[in-house]
């Protein structure tokens, strides 16, 4: 038989951190989508989104006629985070990478090894609900920093070093709302549940029926609260928020679109907000039910 | 010293009571925990490893109390689950080395650790195959390379033989027995194939209804009823047995049909002598084998 004694030695070495080994989970997590082709081409599909705007902006920089889409932070918003196409990406992407998160584990009894390390419940799910933050982030700041440095060298606006910070700091939070609700939600399917095209379908169905029903009740009702039901609108507005009005000197004022919502910060952000802290909720219940059983 | 203290240990679910008043000390080296299904011997691991508490009583792991010190213990115990539990869709370096770093393994040790334990357990180019690929005998390879990458002090199998051909179950045998006889690392082997017992274990803890019934060394177990023999004879069987009371030993019914068990240890002088003195003819003389399996049987009363 194979042993080969002289392989096996003993490990004497010192214990890394709390923290060293959530990350360990995090890394592991995150390597996994970019082994399966069709969620790469996808992502590749967010890239190209901004790769558009980016030669659009080439070719505006030598552009007498400034278009609008260059002036003000509108490329941002209205040209990629809000764009329905990307909105669309980010959604296929946190069904395809994180319904199977919690589910594939519970499925394949992947918590007895997880849990006979030395983790805590509380450890996993941190590390679950990063892992899908950072790689929804991947695909979400990635490609508005390449759009945020295209503007940086060929826009035609005069900006401050701080309005420079200023827009950075609204593509960072914009992109921040934009996925950490949807990883919690996300993942609250994925525990429900131990098939992983079950969770998906779930996170689907619950985001079209939101953005369905919100302009059902809208129309019916003839009213605009209807609106803060549709999970677009919501993480849209609240998005947009993080964006400040400006006008450039020498440049054409950037037309103002009308708010999505008409409501200020607070509403939107108590629903996400509470959608969040629910889900994970539901999350750290589930998982401390699941343990008892396995 | 022990590796294990129970004291009074209960554990009541809804609708069944997994363990109760349960005291027992085990030692190190490799010990066997028995029992048939339903014994509680599960329920006693994951409270080991402090995946549940217990309703009432008290347990120390490595001299650890499992409700304050889950992690510590888990650091130092290996734990190879009965059931499957990997991720089909990683290699078995990467779900190795996973459990390395989960563990608290930094980055270079866990994957030198990673190679060395594949190694060690004979899997080779194949480890970098999806374990969703595996045979049954590879994917328990896997899960007992995962237990074993940190160098834990103590290993906690539960059942590492199921569904193996005996081949493969064979591997299994000498990798726990290198492990417990070789590594340093102190096993507790939790199964109902007692054979595999026999084979790797030196002390054995004997469990039924949630409850201790035995505990001793193997040796002990099997040779207590070796100190006897079983002899069949032809003739007067009264004249035989006041003969053996001559030479100061007594004959009782023995375990098969007709036969007596005399209860002596150094040899059968005395027992040939009752005979001839008696005039009996001795048709068989043996020294009966027992084995675990029948101590077992008759301790849980099967």
């Amino acid at each position: 038989m194979a042993i080969y004694d002289q392989s096996y030695t003993p490990w004497t070495g010192e214990y890394a951190s709390r923290w060293t080994r959530i990350r360990a989970m995090i890394e592991m997590e995150l390597l996994q989508p970019f082994k399966n082709i069709w969620v790469l081409l996808t992502v590749l599909v967010a890239f190209s989104v901004v790769g558009s705007w980016l030669l659009l902006l080439f070719f505006a920089s030598s552009s007498q006629v400034l278009p609008p889409f260059v002036a003000g932070n509108r490329v941002y918003r209205e040209g990629f985070y809000n764009f329905p196409l990307f909105s669309m990406i980010l959604m296929v992407l946190s069904a395809t990478v994180g319904a199977s998160l919690i589910a594939r584990d519970v499925r394949h009894r992947a918590l007895l090894m997880y849990f006979s390390r030395s983790i805590t419940r509380m450890d996993y799910l941190i590390g679950k609900f990063l892992s899908l933050v950072f790689f929804l982030l991947l695909v979400a700041l990635g490609p508005g920093i390449l759009l945020f440095l295209g503007q940086l060298g060929m826009g035609q606006e005069r900006l401050t070093f701080g309005q420079r910070l200023g827009d950075l700091g609204s593509i960072t939070l914009h992109s921040l709302i934009l996925t950490i609700p949807m990883s919690a939600v996300v993942l609250a399917f994925s525990s429900l549940t131990k098939r992983t095209y079950l969770a998906a379908i779930l996170w689907a169905t619950f985001y079209f029926l939101s953005v369905s029903l919100s302009e059902v009740l809208r129309v019916t009702l003839k009213a605009d609260w209807p609106k803060m039901l549709s999970w677009v609108n919501v993480t849209a507005h609240l998005g947009d928020l993080c964006y400040a009005t400006r006008s450039s000197p020498g440049l054409p004022m950037a037309p103002s679109s009308a708010p999505i919502l008409d409501c200020g910060w607070g509403p939107p952000l108590v629903i996400l907000g509470s959608l969040t802290v629910l889900s994970l909720l539901l999350v750290w219940r589930r998982l401390r039910s699941v343990e008892v059983e396995e | 010293m022990a590796v294990i203290e129970a004291r009074g240990l209960s554990k009541e679910y809804p609708r069944v009571r997994a363990l109760t008043d349960l005291s027992v000390e085990i030692p190190g080296g490799a010990v066997g925990l028995l029992g048939p299904n339903g014994a509680g011997k599960s329920t006693l691991i994951k409270i080991l490893l402090g995946f549940t508490g217990p309703s009432a009583g008290s347990v120390r792991v490595l001299g650890l109390d499992p409700a304050v010190d889950a992690l510590k213990i888990r650091q130092q115990v290996g734990y190879m689950p009965e059931v499957e539990s990997h991720v089909p869709t990683l290699s078995a370096v990467d779900y190795v080395y996973l459990a390395a770093r989960l563990t608290g393994l930094p980055h270079t040790d866990a994957m030198q650790r990673t190679h060395r334990v594949l190694n060690y357990v004979g899997l080779h180019d194949e480890r970098y195959r999806k374990i969703g690929t595996y045979s049954t005998g590879m994917k328990q390879k896997v899960k007992f390379a995962q237990a074993i990458v940190h160098h834990p002090k103590l290993l906690l199998l539960d059942e590492p033989t199921t569904g193996l051909d005996p081949r493969a179950r064979d591997e299994m045998l000498q990798l726990i027995r290198d492990i417990a006889h070789g590594k340093g690392i102190d096993v507790i082997l939790s199964t109902h194939i007692l054979p595999d017992v026999e084979v790797v274990c030196d002390h054995v803890v004997i469990m039924h209804r949630g409850a201790l019934i035995a505990q001793d060394k193997i040796a002990n177990m099997t040779a207590s009823a070796a100190a006897a023999y079983e002899v069949h004879i032809k003739g007067d069987r009264d004249a035989f047995l006041a003969s053996l009371k001559g030479e100061g030993l007594e004959g009782t019914a023995g375990e098969q049909d007709g036969s007596l068990r005399i209860a002596h240890r150094d040899g059968t002088a005395p027992i040939l002598r009752a005979a001839v003195a008696s005039g009996v003819q001795i048709r068989r003389l043996t020294r009966p084998q027992t084995t675990l399996e029948d101590r077992f049987s008759k301790l849980i009363g099967g």
